[in-house]
């Protein structure tokens, strides 16, 4: 399975339908990002969970935020960096 | 005097039937998941609660020399036994984690100069599985 996003490229974190379970942080969602890293090989999850899309095997992305466009965040000189799968992600336009 | 203290026979039905309605709501309205509820009660029955004490006690009761410890410095006694903080896994202290790591840090006695850069690492897709 080819990884749809490339390093450097600007990503826009989805919010998925989250039913009972998600590995998406609340704070990431509908904000967007930087692919920093393409991990080799795909991942899968424990469990299905539903709509909210993880599970099956699919590329895991480092992706890197600037905490001032996260809300709350106050300071600085600070990068935040979250692994997150495939499915929580989509093009930035 | 104890009719001070009377209450409805149904009083405990009444009340697990709205815990229950409350947890139905929470559920549908997808603030918590059924597995949310279990996995905290599951806490209190197997990792928080009085045996954690009685442990620290029953200790003591066998090991002078771990007494003596625990007199001593009860909480460095208490951390031989493995016993995890709480608060480390307060969602409160996660978030600030995020948003105000220097300030965190600080409280913990780690001042950061303004001019460093921190580097903030949330491995969410943990636990996952490399698929070959």
């Amino acid at each position: 399975m080819k990884p749809r996003f490339s390093e450097g490229e600007a990503v826009l974190v989805r919010d998925v339908p989250t039913v009972e379970h998600t590995r998406l942080p609340g704070d990431l969602r509908n904000h967007i990002g930087i692919i920093h890293t393409v991990y080799p090989d795909t991942y899968v999850y424990l469990c299905s969970t539903g709509p909210d899309g993880v599970g099956p095997a699919m590329p895991v992305y480092c992706v890197e935020f600037d905490p001032g466009q996260l809300e709350g965040a106050t300071e600085s000189n600070s990068k935040i960096y979250a692994d997150l799968y495939e499915a929580y992600l989509g093009k930035a336009v | 005097m104890s009719e001070r203290f009377s209450y409805p026979p149904d009083r405990e039905a009444g009340n697990a039937a709205r815990v229950k309605a409350l947890e139905s709501l929470l559920i549908e309205k997808g603030i918590v998941t059924s597995g949310t509820v279990d996995k905290i009660l599951g806490y209190f029955e197997t990792q928080m609660g009085p045996f954690n004490g009685a442990r620290i006690v029953a200790r003591a009761w066998v090991d002078t020399a771990y007494r003596e410890r625990l007199v001593e410095d009860t909480p460095a006694a208490i951390a031989e036994l493995g016993l995890p903080p709480y608060w480390y896994k307060d969602p409160t202290f996660r978030a600030r984690a995020v948003r105000e790591p220097r300030g965190l840090l600080k409280e913990l006695g780690l001042e950061i100069a303004p001019n460093v850069n921190q580097d903030l690492g949330q491995q969410r897709a943990n636990p996952m599985v490399r698929h070959p």
